[in-house]
């Protein structure tokens, strides 16, 4: 018993003092939640999976630029508002325009003259942004000063489709500059996504799961995109405006980060069973054998650690996720049950992996893959509910569901009571899993 | 007395029914008190001899005795007794030296104010007093190699089996540690021994077995074993190239036993080896061979190899 805390001080020392394991652990999982969060912000609110159709006013009081010795007029801020209003329909008529093809599927515009109520409808979320062009916009342009100042009046509560609009807007201001524009690489990659999408049409369940998922993720890299974008342009003024139109009392957060965390978890428990296949390629495993300590005792030491770091992991994000002010549900003891419950069922998948894998490389590889798909199964990156039932049942094989749907319903009031089931499936998972997991890791230590 | 260590008939097959046969069939019985030392090429089945004494493979059939104690029945007990060195560096890289020492003097089930006494004292005797409290990961590789024996001394074991300690490390550090060997024999600790250099083997052993495929081929003194090969001498010519005759013509000078190519050289066996190096000049002379040195050695273990297999300990 001893030597099983001495096998787990070491091992947490070793992990606890490992910078990179500790990113992978704390950090990417708070990053990635946030993301998501805003992207799902959308989603959610707007009670629609797929963004289309954003709707979208303009304003053009562009007076235009004659240049030297041309005689017609140029017209920058009326050549957006053609673009835009002229693209609706692009489908329909059979273009293979595809700038056109993405606005039109992306934006639902109208142009506009009465500023004040365009701003008014904003607010009340209407419309998710108002694009105004300023009387000087081409003058500017042509002057060469800067690409002129384009103001988006933007609503507040659906980050993601007005993040679309800016960036389209900044995408268009970028080009007339004729400064080499590196930022705006967000259009390219929404247009790439859109691509792709158009190719995977055909609306089976696999094609709209999957589409989902990478436009999530397109999202999520136009919105990195865009945070490296503001300390480089200053072409566009953007106004916030409004409320929140998420639905009242719903925190997308809540359901995001221990869906998340969950996720990530299984990652670090893996990798902790994975260091039982790596300690036998430096040989220390062999070594810890060839001192007075039963096989038996050292892969238990082993798995307390997995188990060990999975709590500290949970018990850390849920602490840290805390103090940024998200609500996991005051029921501490029904918290804590979870806590141990899905670091159990985590650290029994992290033994299966690697007792299937057998080797650090394969742990690494086809588990890591295995991983990813249990989390999209399991929901992490796309909602359960959203997906076809047949998925819906497939979804609750996985540890993932169980665990981040228990924490859900935590965080939304419910008692340890409510989540009896869930303990239960993440209970039998673990000790499954545990089990074949230490049974097979043994039968390759032992040759 | 009995002997300390007793192989009965050791075999290993990796893998079976169909993987290799790493282990043969190795009998041997080793004092107390002596250093013994097994030599042999890549792949001999040093290491998998010296894991199953160990307890970390199951032997496919055998048994070994140590201090009277089964290591199939009774493990534990064996493992209280004896110390390992693995060949590999079987360290913590993001532990320090010490934290590498105490988790390991833990793991024999020592603690408190004794095993922090026993870590220092151990510091100490390998040198790494002033690096204790730095990680293995910054170490110099005779350091890891000096830190790898030291955990397997740590327990004060009564025997200490070492698999090629001196890998890949430079002249004065293995210098170190022969002399560390010798300075824990002469203290009472038996010491099994395995390396590819025959100067190692020939410097540090009572006695020394020659293994080769898995079983042990010559076992004895170093003068037991030289004995074997007779009164023959080694030269060995380094050449520029090797033409295809020559080596017939070198055999079919009179005296001369195996003759082998190695890199760049030609290994002559010949009885009174100075007389016959004459004629081997000429003869290579005639086939238009270039010979740019000449050295001609007394029999060692390495001619005791090429004797016995045909073969260069080290290709
Ligand atoms: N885990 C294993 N699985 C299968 N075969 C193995 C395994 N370990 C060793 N072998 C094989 O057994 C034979 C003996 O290997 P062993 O490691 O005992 O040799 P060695 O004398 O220690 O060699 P070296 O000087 O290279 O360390 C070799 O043919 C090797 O390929
Ligand atoms: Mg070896």
């Amino acid at each position: 018993m001893r030597k099983l805390l001495n096998i787990l001080r070491k091992d947490l020392y070793i992990r606890f003092t490992d910078v990179t394991a500790l990113l992978y652990m704390f950090v990417t999982p708070m990053a990635v939640s946030l993301l998501m969060a805003l992207a799902f912000g959308s989603f959610l609110g707007d009670g629609d999976i797929q963004i289309s159709e954003i709707p979208v006013a303009v304003i053009n009081y562009d007076e235009g630029v004659v240049f030297a010795g041309a005689t017609e007029q140029a017209n920058y801020g009326q050549q957006f508002v053609d673009m835009l209003i002229g693209s609706q329909g692009a489908a329909e008529r059979g273009e293979d325009d595809e700038m056109a093809l993405f606005f039109d599927r992306m934006f639902d515009p109208r142009q506009v003259d009465d500023e004040e109520s365009a701003r008014r409808m904003v607010e009340d979320g209407d419309l998710v942004a108002l694009i105004v062009f300023p009387e000087d916009f081409s003058a500017r342009v042509v002057s060469g000063e800067d690409a002129g100042v384009i103001e988006v009046y933007r609503s507040r509560g659906s980050d993601i489709s007005a993040s679309i609009v800016v960036s389209v807007v900044k995408g268009y201001a970028n080009a007339l500059s004729a400064v080499t524009i590196t930022m705006d690489t967000a259009i390219p990659r929404i247009v790439e996504a859109v691509i792709r999408q158009n190719a995977a049409e055909g609306d089976d369940p696999f094609g709209l799961f999957f589409r989902t998922y990478q436009e999530v993720w397109t999202v999520i890299q136009g919105l990195v995109s865009r945070i490296g974008e503001i300390a480089t342009a200053s072409a566009i003024r953007i106004e916030d405006v409004g409320v929140s139109r998420g639905r009242p009392g719903f925190d997308p957060m809540a359901f995001l980060l221990p869906a998340m965390a969950i996720f990530f978890l299984m990652f670090s428990s893996t990798s902790g069973a994975n260091s039982i296949l790596e300690e036998r390629n430096s040989w220390t495993l062999q070594r810890m054998m060839t001192t007075p300590t039963p096989l038996s005792s050292i892969l238990a030491g082993k798995m307390l650690s997995v188990f060990a770091t999975g709590v500290i992991q949970m018990a850390i994000l849920i602490g840290a996720s805390t103090l940024f002010g998200l609500k996991w549900g005051g029921n501490v003891v029904a918290m804590a049950v979870m806590v141990l419950t899905v670091s159990a069922a985590a650290g029994g998948l992290g033994a299966a992996i690697a007792g299937v894998a057998g080797s650090p490389e394969r742990v690494d590889s086809y588990g890591s893959a295995f991983l990813i798909i249990l989390g999209m199964l399991g929901g992490t990156f796309t909602p359960p509910q959203l997906f076809p039932d047949w998925l819906q049942a497939l979804s609750k094989l996985t540890p993932n569901y169980w665990g981040a749907d228990a924490f859900s319903i935590l965080a939304h009031g419910g008692s340890l009571a409510d989540v009896t089931t869930h303990v239960a499936v993440l209970l039998v998972i673990a000790v499954v899993l545990f089990s074949l997991g230490t049974w097979l890791l043994d039968r390759r230590i032992r040759l | 007395m009995p002997p300390i260590i007793e192989l009965k008939g050791l075999k290993k097959q990796y893998n079976p029914p169909d993987g290799v046969w790493a282990v043969k069939g190795v009998d041997l019985e080793i004092e107390e008190g002596e250093i013994f030392s097994f030599l042999g090429p890549n792949g001999a089945g040093k290491t998998t001899t010296i894991s199953m004494i160990s307890g970390l493979l199951t032997p496919t059939d055998g048994d070994a005795i140590i201090a009277g104690h089964s290591i199939r029945r009774e493990p534990m007990a064996v493992k209280r007794l004896i110390g390992v060195v693995p060949q590999e560096i079987a360290l913590y890289p993001t532990l320090t030296a010490r934290q590498n020492l105490t988790f390991f003097g833990q793991m024999y089930g020592w603690g408190g104010r004794s095993l922090r006494k026993r870590v220092d004292e151990v510091l100490e005797f390998i040198g790494l007093t002033e690096r204790a409290n730095d990680k293995v990961k910054t170490f110099s590789g005779g350091m890891k190699r000096r830190l790898n024996i030291g955990v397997g001394l740590l327990h004060k074991p009564r025997i200490v089996y070492m698999d090629e300690p001196t890998v890949g490390i430079d002249p004065q550090s293995r210098r170190r540690i022969l002399d560390t060997v010798k300075l824990l024999n002469e203290e009472g600790m038996t010491v099994l021994y395995t390396t590819h250099y025959m100067e190692e083997a020939q410097e540090l052993s009572h006695r020394v077995g020659i293994i080769d495929h898995g079983v042990i081929i010559a076992l004895g003194t170093v003068g037991e074993l030289v004995q074997m090969v007779g009164e023959k001498d080694a030269i060995r010519l380094t050449v520029q190239e090797v033409p295809g005759n020559l080596i017939e013509a070198l055999k079919a000078i009179e005296g001369v036993g195996e003759v082998t190519v190695g890199d760049g050289t030609i290994t002559v066996m010949a009885d009174r080896g100075r007389r016959a190096l004459p004629r081997i000049i000429n003869v290579a002379d005639d086939a238009g061979v270039r010979i740019e040195s000449v050295k001609v050695e007394e029999p060692d273990l390495e001619a005791v190899f090429l004797h016995l297999t045909g073969r260069a300990l080290r290709e």
